[in-house]
């Protein structure tokens, strides 16, 4: 680092310098460190400040010229990543990790890759990923400042209203709760022009609207969790993000994107560690094809708005068809269901009055429930399977004491030949009267056709997913609604299949509602089911809805309870 | 009056440091006892010498004069006797042969008196026909004094295919330190308005812009009433932000037309001239005065009187910091021109020339030595580049000899202006790297031309 001078200027320097613009992020860095102090206590100040420190420290023997007796703590460039790493660390985090992380954001996060301005991925977000899949409870504990209560998640279930993100008094990191502390940081750094508003804005804009398509709301998810604190501290670091202004917009966006998407699909509940990551690996690449047009390229300019406007116009069209293809697919699909379900259930149940979808626990399978007037008779479920020759589609007809009543094979891709022995010889004949209670492989019972075995297997697969299917189904969702509103006063008898064998309950009601419930016998285990069965009725009778859950670790008791009050009020 | 106009990206504020000199009037010095006249104060081929040694020349005498090629003519700025025609560094460390004058003992005031340049003509006053206004300019030999140089009589002969429809005066004076233009503004308003007129007129265009960064206000007062007199004439307050002045920045700022690449602003019907460019021309046009001195400051905190002076032509830069009354520190850099542009130098030899805008003294706490730490990649070189361009980027290519790819990322549309590497806080030589680049990017060019020739 000799000291020259050229002769060709410019002569004059805004007197800026690394060192200066380092240790004012960590002045940007304070207001997060006081409310964390203010919330955590001050271990809290042990924590990030132990952070920063050890970083500054372990940087020495890598860089010594960095350090000098004016600039004790060196440039300030670990300093502060150190406090970054500080502040998301878990409040309740052993007094040995922020040393631990410094060493790993130091050394795996910087000088693996040659030390400042080299490293491709955010030390600070490389530390807090190792700490994350090494030691998950040190940076998952989460501590509510408020009752003391420590909660694995900050974000399922977190139920508090706005006012408390602002503030910050919310179970989470040490300098991610506070939105205010946040902001004020980020004015600051935006008033010194040390970052640019487009990266934290674009970053909280893609995560919003992200959250806004997949159903999640907005508001929330910009204001809980790491996501503001990583949107102005992280995702802004200014050796890992692009430095162009139309690369800003498209890495911001990128952060916020995947942060929201890691959350929602990933068993990380807090998305921005892996998602930042993943964008520093194309920070440079960003940079290249988000280039702003030189001044002067008017021709270039001109084309990237047609461009622009032709990747809308294609995007818009794809949309167009899509939906196009979503709904004639619905429409053919339902006009098939209508005309196999009819054949099939008049076939079946030639007195049935109405069918009602039930819950399939295979999203591949749909399932319903046929009703004569008001009782259940038996059930329908409906899949699609790769046959020989592509899809096929097969609907299975069951009693309501399981067993398979008929199976239907309609549209389907196999050859003329084959389609039509799948239907007209005795194949189909085979499925009826199986029970899936006898433990019996389906594929020991049927037997395929000879020369079309593909097919054949296809069908049987079929069928027994749409049992499989039903197996839950037939117990979970029973009825929709509890249909007591239209009963007279008085006691009724049901039965249902629990874990054990058969439950049968007798079910008062008054004044069009459920005021008791009594199980009159069952074989379940007792202790476990017994003390389920009773939680279950509780929680019918509190919700007057058969829609509860079920007590885990005995749900087969549970879906058997409801569905013999199910039966009980359906009159069966 | 518009509002207050600006380019659209990039640019950065800089410490002005023009309260100096903005209140000090233009002084005329003294004629020195000797001068240094380049035969070269243009771009274009250099001029031939027409006296030799021993003979006495005047104030506006020719001394220096080409048929072929493009080149301005030369005057004496000073009465005097030509002692010898030698060789003499130049600021830009080129060598040039020069007119040695020296000084007439006996003669008191060479400088014309400034009444020899009234009246001034107003709006109504007739304009000569074209030919006769460039006939005039280029007997008195101007050039683009904002430190191009270029020839005026061959920028005022329109081209066929790219009519002009506005002419801009450059008053952004956007370096630092320098404080010419804005002194000139307010002592010599109507003339430049009257230069302006005469350039508008003689290039067939509709109207003609005067524009100022509005961290001039006297300046901006003056030619806004100035403006008011002149029915084609408009003033044009800029916002203050480096670099105003480059003239594709400042067509975007005025008239909101941007240049292509590798373009003059003539392409989009516009010519660009400096504030003492068009003074010069109406001095030249109604009062048949060539161009022997220049008007340019010295300034900076360690020159005892900071002022802004009219230098006769070939004044040394030592006898001009003395007639400032010289450097009140020892520790100090000279640098000709702006900070910015400027080029340092610590020959106190080298001669004033029809560009040399100004004279700077920096101070040490003022210095721009460069470290050249490594590049935290903070952006902050690329959002002041009024270029667009990559600075950070482009000079990694340059530093690795990667020059197609420093080409491809434009180290050719990079028009120096050294706002990247003034930002810089790894104080990387950003602006030096970028002409290595360009000089490579000239040697590849060369290559390509010669192995494959048209
Ligand atoms: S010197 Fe060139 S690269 Fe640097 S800011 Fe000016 S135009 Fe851009
Ligand atoms: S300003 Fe300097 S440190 Fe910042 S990106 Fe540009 S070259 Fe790198």
């Amino acid at each position: 680092m000799s000291s020259t001078y050229s002769s060709t200027g410019p002569h004059i320097h805004s007197q800026d310098s690394i060192a200066r613009t380092m240790w004012s992020i960590a002045v940007a860095l304070l207001p997060a460190t006081v409310v964390a102090v203010w919330l955590f206590g001050p271990y809290a100040l042990y924590l990030v400040f132990a952070t920063a420190v050890a970083s500054a420290l372990i940087e020495i023997p890598f860089d010594p010229d960095r350090f000098s007796l004016r600039l004790p703590l060196g440039d300030g460039s670990a300093f502060i990543a150190g406090m970054i790493l500080g502040l998301s660390l878990a409040p309740t985090s052993a007094w040995w990790v922020p040393i631990v992380g410094a060493a790993l954001m130091v050394i795996v996060g910087k000088y693996v890759f040659g030390g400042l301005g080299n490293n491709i991925f955010n030390p600070a977000l490389v530390a807090r990923g190792i700490l994350l899949l090494s030691w998950p409870n040190q940076i998952t504990r989460w501590i509510s400042p408020v009752d003391g209560a420590t909660s694995a998640t900050p974000l399922s279930g977190l139920d508090v209203g706005y006012l408390p993100l602002f503030v910050g008094n919310i179970p989470g990191s040490l300098g991610e709760t506070s939105v205010v502390a946040l902001l004020l940081g980020a004015l600051f750094l935006m008033t010194r022009g040390l970052i640019s508003w487009r990266v934290p804005v674009s970053v909280l804009t893609g995560a919003a609207v992200t959250a806004a398509i997949l159903g999640i709301d907005p508001l929330f998810t910009v204001l809980s969790g790491s996501l503001m604190f990583g949107a102005v501290f992280m995702a802004t670091d200014m050796v890992t993000s692009p430095t162009g202004k139309t690369s800003h917009l498209i890495y911001g966006a990128g952060c916020g994107f995947l942060t929201v998407v890691i959350r929602r699909y990933t068993a990380y509940p807090e998305g921005i560690t892996f998602a930042f990551l993943l964008m520093n690996g194309l920070a440079y690449l960003m940079d290249r094809i988000g280039a702003d047009p030189i001044f002067g390229q008017v021709e270039e300019r001109k084309r990237r708005v047609y461009r622009a406007v032709l990747l809308a116009a294609a995007v818009a069209l794809m949309a167009l068809l899509a939906a196009a293809g979503f709904i004639g697919r619905t429409l053919i699909a339902d006009r098939y269901l209508d005309a196999a379900r009819e054949r099939s259930i008049t076939g079946a149940y030639p007195q049935a009055t109405r069918v009602a979808e039930a819950t399939s626990y295979d999203p591949a399978v749909t399932m319903y429930r046929v009703y004569e007037e008001r009782r259940p008779v038996g059930y329908f479920g409906h899949t699609t399977v790769n046959g020989y020759g592509g899809p096929m589609q097969v609907s299975v007809v069951l009693d309501l004491d399981e067993s398979v009543r008929s199976v239907v094979v309609g549209q389907n891709s196999e050859s003329p030949t084959v389609g039509t022995e799948v239907r007209t010889s005795g194949f189909l004949a085979q499925f009826s009267g199986f029970d899936p209670q006898s433990r019996d492989s389906l594929f020991d019972e049927v037997e395929s056709i000879s020369g079309a075995t593909v097919s054949s297997r296809a069908v049987i697969r079929a069928v027994e997913r749409v049992l499989a299917a039903r197996e839950e189904a037939v117990h979970e969702d029973v009825a929709v609604g509890m249909p007591a509103d239209s009963l007279a006063d008085g006691v009724y008898r049901g039965s249902g299949r629990g874990y054990g064998g058969e439950i049968v309950v007798l079910v008062t009601v008054a004044g069009e509602r459920v005021t008791a419930i009594e199980i009159e016998d069952h074989s379940e285990t007792p202790g476990l089911g017994d003390s389920a069965m009773h939680t279950t009725i509780e929680r019918i009778l509190d919700a007057q809805s058969l829609d509860v859950d079920s007590v885990s670790g005995a749900t087969g008791s549970s879906r058997g309870l409801r569905a013999a009050v199910e039966a009980a009020l359906a009159g069966n | 009056m518009p509002g207050i106009r600006k380019f659209p990206i990039g640019g950065t504020h800089l410490p002005e440091n023009k309260d100096l000199t903005t209140g000090s009037p233009i002084r005329a010095l003294d004629p020195p006892a000797r001068v240094v006249i380049p035969l070269k104060q243009h771009l274009g081929v250099p001029c031939k010498p027409i006296v030799s040694p021993g003979e006495r020349v005047s104030v506006g005498q020719l001394i220096g004069a080409n048929k072929e090629g493009l080149s301005a003519r030369i005057h004496s700025s000073i009465r005097g006797t030509v002692t010898a025609i030698e060789r003499h560094s130049m600021v830009d460390h080129s060598e040039c042969d020069c007119v040695i004058i020296e000084r007439d003992q006996n003669t008191d005031n060479q400088t014309p008196a400034p009444d020899s340049r009234t009246p001034i003509k107003g709006p109504d006053a007739p304009v000569p026909d074209a030919d006769t206004v460039r006939e005039r300019v280029e007997e008195a030999g101007i050039v683009g004094m904002g430190g191009a140089a270029f020839p005026t009589h061959v920028k005022l002969q329109v081209r066929k295919d790219t009519p002009i429809d506005s002419v801009i005066i450059n008053g952004a004076e956007c370096e630092p330190f320098i404080t010419t233009d804005d002194r000139l503004m307010q002592e010599r308003a109507a003339e430049l308005f009257r230069g302006l007129e005469i350039i508008r007129i003689t290039v067939g265009a509709r109207t003609g812009y005067v524009a100022c960064e509005i961290n001039k206000p006297e300046a901006i007062k003056r030619i806004v009433e100035e403006s008011a007199r002149w029915p084609h004439l408009e003033a044009v307050r800029l916002d203050t932000r480096y670099p105003h002045g480059a003239e594709k920045h400042l067509v975007k700022a005025v008239l909101d037309r941007e240049v292509p690449i590798r373009q003059l602003p003539m392409s989009v019907g516009v010519l660009v001239n400096n504030v003492q460019t068009a003074i010069a021309v109406t001095d030249a046009v109604d009062h048949g005065i060539a161009v022997t001195s220049r008007v340019l400051t010295v300034s900076g905190s360690v020159v005892s009187h900071p002022g802004n002076f009219q230098v006769p032509l070939g004044m040394s830069l030592g006898d001009l910091v003395a007639a400032a009354g010289g450097p009140a520190e020892d520790d100090y850099r000279l640098v000709v021109g702006g900070p910015m542009t400027g080029i340092l130098t610590d020959d106190f030899s080298i001669p004033v020339t029809k560009s040399t805008s100004g004279v700077v003294l920096i101070r040490p706490g003022e210095y721009a030595d460069r470290s050249a730490e490594v590049c935290i990649r903070c952006g902050r070189c690329v959002s002041v580049c009024p270029m667009y361009l990559q600075p950070n980027r482009i000079t990694t290519f340059v530093r690795n000899d990667m020059t197609e790819e420093a080409e491809e990322f434009g180290v050719n549309d990079c028009i120096l202006c050294g706002a990247c590497s003034f930002v810089c806080p790894s104080r990387r030589p950003l602006l030096q790297w970028l002409r290595e680049g360009k000089a490579k990017s000239a040697v590849l060019a060369d290559d390509r031309r010669r192995r494959n020739p048209v």
